[in-house]
């Protein structure tokens, strides 16, 4: 499949990069790694007559730590994460969702700016377009209806990114720099719950650094996932857990739990983290835990992975993350 | 619009003038004859186009030849020196880890980056290094095999010398 043609800048500066990105007389998208933009373009489902690289703007790769803030420069690739002894000592959760993503291959182009702005995938709009010729165009591709969901007039994309849940977890924040100024929004706030826009940025606002506080002290994180292979694939669930000990080691001081690719939008699970605090983490509580969390979830089906199938996988995995984060507090 | 591009394949520097959409796969295939490097799915999911930047293993289908500025690039042909097979092409080809071909060059690359940086990796470490690569031919018993040998016969190398 070759791409279609269009223009290609070099951003020096994220300045020139928003001013690039601007333009009136143009169709413009950022490129960070470019693994996801250019499948999309060679599928002719993204169609920007513009692309900015971002690739040449120093420094939008650093990691570093500032004040206990883990600052992660939204060019960092997945495989840079993964491998940083800082991220790795003090951010583990983070390092294990990052190497877990996608493959090596991947990992080393993959950025984590791209992986926070992942355009929503559906196994209707992801296809080619022999593929999608098959069939009238879906919402999304402004036609009229919604194969995964029938009768809608929205389109229920999920967000399928490795290293969000645990970010969610994690309480992380972005920085997104336009012409007009910056602002630092919550993760959280991030997205949107329904729809193929997953965030709604200005025009020619750049994502630059995703920040990381720091993790509940002697809290311990677990990120697992589930796909249909164990590389490559996207995941159909994933699960970030923090669990924290208090004081006496017996009961749960802190939990934060949250959950990726099972809705439109990656969700923290306030109710089942309420159920753990304060709690001895016996069979009965963790047992409670996982009804009220997977009530929180209602998961939208993927192909032959209906909502009933992965309402069971997302129990699976909430209960062996919880139970393993726990496990591990014990040994701190 | 054209644009002119100098990229470094194989100690070589090329200089093409190329549009914007040519990927890097395209430019060693086409414009440089390097047919080696294979067209699998190209989106990113097989791993028969993969090729070493820097160093490190990429989905050439997912580069735009654009953005290869000042990197080196390795791809299959890179490997034989003078003549002589690299270690681990040795191995594929004695040790039946090729059938079709058609994912050795990849997975062969992929294999050249790992024991670059762990001359000592386990089974473990062989399977997740090759996760990007897919055979559809072998089983990867006998690819893997014929990496975990070519880590042996290096470090023995290394300790007689």
């Amino acid at each position: 499949m070759r791409l279609p043609k269009f223009e290609y800048l070099r951003a020096g500066s994220v300045e020139e990069a928003c001013a690039m990105l601007v333009d009136e007389s143009t169709t413009a998208l950022p490129m960070a790694g470019g693994s996801d933009l250019l499948v999309a373009m060679k599928q002719g489902i993204a169609t920007p007559e513009r692309l900015v690289d971002l690739g040449g703007i120093p420094g939008l790769d650093a990691i570093v730590e500032r004040e206990g803030t883990l600052r992660i420069g939204a060019l960092a690739t997945l495989r840079k994460i993964a491998d940083s002894p800082l991220v790795q000592q003090q951010w583990p959760l983070l390092a294990q969702a990052a190497r877990r993503a996608a493959s090596p291959q991947i990992r080393n182009l993959a950025t984590i700016g791209g992986n926070v702005c992942l355009s929503r995938r559906c196994w209707y709009y992801n296809q080619s377009r022999f593929w999608r010729q098959s069939r009238p165009p879906c919402l999304r591709m402004g036609g009229a209806q919604c194969y995964v969901v029938a009768g809608s007039d929205k389109c229920y994309a999920l967000h399928c990114a490795d290293t969000v849940p645990p970010l969610l977890a994690l309480e992380a924040k972005v920085k997104l720099v336009s012409a007009s100024g910056e602002r630092i929004v919550a993760l959280d706030d991030l997205y949107s719950d329904l729809g193929p826009d997953a965030i709604h940025l200005k025009p020619g606002e750049i994502l630059t650094e995703v920040l990381v506080p720091q993790p509940p002290s002697s809290g311990f994180g677990v990120y697992l996932r589930y796909s249909d292979r164990p590389s490559i694939s996207f995941p159909l669930a994933g699960v970030a857990a923090i669990v924290k000990r208090g004081r006496g080691g017996e009961e749960c001081e802190d939990a934060r739990v949250a959950v990726g690719a099972v809705c439109p939008k990656p969700l923290r699970l306030r109710r089942g983290e309420e159920v753990l605090r304060g709690q001895k983490l016996n069979r009965a509580v963790i047992s409670e835990f996982v009804e009220t969390a997977a009530r929180e979830v209602k998961p939208i089906p993927y192909i032959y992975h209906l909502p009933e199938h992965k309402r069971r996988v997302v129990r699976n995995l909430l209960l062996e993350a919880v139970e393993k984060a726990w496990q591990e507090t014990k040994s701190c | 619009m054209k644009e002119v591009v100098s990229l470094r394949v194989n100690g070589e520097t090329y200089t093409l003038a190329l549009e914007p959409n040519v990927t890097l796969q395209e430019v060693l295939r086409e414009h440089l004859g390097l047919t080696g490097t294979k067209k699998g799915c190209d989106g990113g999911e097989c791993g028969a186009c993969t090729v070493l930047m820097d160093g490190m293993t990429v989905n050439s289908c997912l580069v735009l030849a654009m953005a290869t500025r000042g990197k080196e690039i390795t791809t299959i042909e890179g490997l034989a020196r003078g003549g002589h097979l690299h270690p681990l092409q040795k191995a594929f080809h004695e040790l039946g880890a090729i059938q079709c071909g058609y994912c050795s060059p990849g997975m062969i690359l992929s294999a050249k980056a790992l024991l670059d940086r762990n001359p000592n990796p386990s089974r473990m470490e062989i399977q997740r290094a090759i996760s990007g690569n897919l055979c559809r031919c072998t089983g990867y018993v006998k690819i893997i095999e014929a990496i975990e040998a070519t880590a042996f016969s290096i470090r023995e190398a290394a300790r007689e010398g």
